[in-house]
């Protein structure tokens, strides 16, 4: 390194020596402790639903049977024939049902 | 290996501590911002990436592994990456890309009071490639040695030199109109 080199390292941690004496703003730093906060309360109310659907589980386990029986479930209504569908050859009436009571209603 | 001295900090944190987040913050939200400004040349810019950075710490911490790398080298890691997010939608620079000339309009006198000296220093290294950047802003600005900033920056300790090197030589060409006579 050269005498120039030394001088610009020289004028760059003196930069760093100001830059870094210039305190983050208070509203920055609750900023960031507001994502805290957040992320805390996230991570709260992931892991109640977790032990309330199994109790005592790591978080991956009921997410695994979750996600296997919504896997499952899928496969099951896309390959089995569904059952109970409408009849196609029978006759669907848009005429309307006859009335006729055979006289005068009055 | 020496003890990571965040290490139990970060521990507390995982577990929902908000006295140990807020000590955290105070110990590293200084030194990483100055970085930010340095990397980003923008204020607000650099306190969101700045914000980026630790809302990651927030969600990582319950998974923090001691032993592993030292938390401040991932913090200054994620930090930068959070920098070079910013960079590239800019959509102006590639990473290794360095971008147009800075402004060599300054006079020496103006030059040589401290906001121009910092804005001057500022487009000097606005006008380096990103990566040339964070490895002059590592090693010159943070004082960081040359190991710990290949270790953040997660290449070896050749390249970090060759980074260096490079970018002193582009500083020394912007910033020329400063050297004494």
């Amino acid at each position: 390194m050269n005498d120039d080199d030394e001088r610009l390292i020289a004028l760059l941690q003196d930069a760093g020596t100001r830059d870094r004496a210039e305190p983050a703003s208070l509203a920055l730093s609750a900023r960031i402790l507001a994502d805290f906060d957040a992320a805390l309360a996230r991570r709260w109310s992931v892991s109640r639903l977790v032990d309330a659907v199994w109790p005592g589980a790591p978080a991956w386990k009921p997410a695994f049977a979750l996600g296997l029986s919504l896997v499952i479930g899928l496969g099951v209504g896309a390959l089995l024939p569904v059952y109970g569908a409408p009849d196609e050859t029978s006759i669907a009436s848009d005429a309307s049902p006859g009335l006729d009571f055979g006289g005068d209603l009055r | 290996m020496a003890s990571d001295p965040d290490g139990e900090l970060v521990a507390r944190v995982g577990a929902g501590d908000r006295a140990a987040a807020r000590l955290l913050v105070a110990r590293h939200v200084d030194k990483l911002l100055a970085l930010a400004r340095r990397m980003l040349g923008d204020g607000a810019e650099a306190e969101d990436a700045v914000q980026d950075t630790f809302l990651k710490l927030w969600t990582h911490a319950a998974r923090w592994q001691p032993g592993g790398a030292k938390f401040e080298t991932w913090l200054f890691r994620v930090a930068i990456n959070a920098c070079y997010d910013r960079l590239r939608k800019r959509g102006t620079v590639s990473l290794d890309e360095a971008p147009e000339s800075p402004d060599p309009g300054l006079s020496p006198e103006r030059a040589l009071q401290n906001v121009e000296l910092s804005k001057s220093i500022q487009a000097a290294l606005d006008a380096l490639p990103p990566r040339q950047r964070v490895a002059i802003l590592l090693c010159h600005y943070e004082g960081r040695g040359n190991a710990d900033a290949a270790e953040i920056l997660g290449i070896g300790v050749e390249a970090v030199e060759s980074l260096l090197s490079r970018g002193r030589r582009a500083l020394r060409a912007s910033l020329g109109h400063l050297r004494e006579d």
